[in-house]
């Protein structure tokens, strides 16, 4: 197994070990060396907080999707839209009324 | 106990594939239906029930995507309310307005307030730390970590060529996040790969 292999394994061990994702017997391997060598147990640790991290930050994002989703619904019309159509109707009435005084 | 419909477990399958609408379409189905009967029930106001219940749709999707609930027991409605029962509880027992002498579990059953769900104020920092490391690394992460996706699926998504460059970009992301962890509690004895 070349080095990059060996980390590879390693890493992989520790993603799986902290997902849960390890059988009975291979966990409790892992624990044991987990025991014996102190610098594994801290990257565990650290693997956990930043996975649990992510997933708050994750998690907090979908909050805000769902109180987003409360607020009422703005109509889809584009503002410039309604701003012509507020001008031409006064503009209309306008019209409207120079052209009853005039005539 | 109600039974489940195939339209459940179709909600359940599209959230596990990463369909965020489905979770928001589950969420908006049932929160006027959960703050009316929570409302009824416990006396609380409008925004503690709806804060309550946004949380066990958070729960809901944690217990999907890390595969704790692939087949319901009961109706999605049923399991929804069970956990933003226990959720609403565990708000109200930290205000001393209920006893704690009742418990509605479901098996496999994660019910917790978003606010517990760090335990410690390192995965509160990486969380913060999110905002700041901004993309691929952001939009891989979510796509690996919150929503499931394969190497493979996160390399079409992304464009990239391959699975390994999705591979190796992650693992640039992830590492970059523990060197920001490390910096910030440098006193302490870390260790990050």
């Amino acid at each position: 197994m070349s080095m990059s292999e060996s980390q590879d394994n390693h890493r992989d061990q520790i993603d799986r070990y902290v997902n849960e994702k390890m059988n009975d017997d291979e966990r409790l391997q892992f624990e044991k060396r987990m025991r014996e060598h102190a610098e594994l147990a801290q990257s565990v640790h650290t693997h956990r907080d930043v996975l649990q991290g992510m997933e708050l930050y994750f998690l907090q994002q979908l909050k805000e999707v769902l109180i987003l989703s409360d607020q009422p619904k703005k109509s889809g019309m584009p503002l410039w839209i309604k701003v012509a159509i507020g001008v031409a109707v006064v503009g209309g009435l306008v019209a409207l009324a120079f052209y009853l005084n005039v005539f | 106990m109600q039974e489940t419909n195939s339209e459940d477990q179709q909600i359940i399958a599209k959230i596990k594939a990463g369909d965020e609408e489905s979770i928001v379409a589950v969420y908006q189905a049932h929160r006027a239906g959960f703050i009316q009967w929570a409302q009824a029930t416990y006396q609380t106001d409008e925004p503690n029930a709806a804060d309550a219940f946004q949380d066990a749709v958070i729960c809901l999707h944690h217990n999907i995507i890390r595969g704790k609930l692939e087949h319901l027991s009961s109706s999605l409605k049923t399991y929804l309310y069970a956990i933003g029962k226990n959720i609403l509880r565990k708000k109200l027992q930290k205000e001393a307005l209920v006893d704690n002498d009742e418990a509605w579990m479901i098996e496999n059953l994660y019910a917790e307030p978003l606010d517990s769900f760090a335990t410690n104020d390192r995965q509160r920092f990486v969380a913060t730390l999110m905002e700041k490391i901004g993309e691929p690394c952001k939009t891989i992460l979510k796509l690996f970590y919150f929503k499931g996706f394969s190497m493979r699926a996160i390399a079409e998504t992304m464009d990239y060529k391959n699975e390994n460059v999705a591979k190796t970009q992650k693992l640039r992301c992830l590492t970059t996040l523990k060197h920001m962890l490390r910096n910030q509690y440098s006193g302490e004895e870390f260790y990050g790969e």
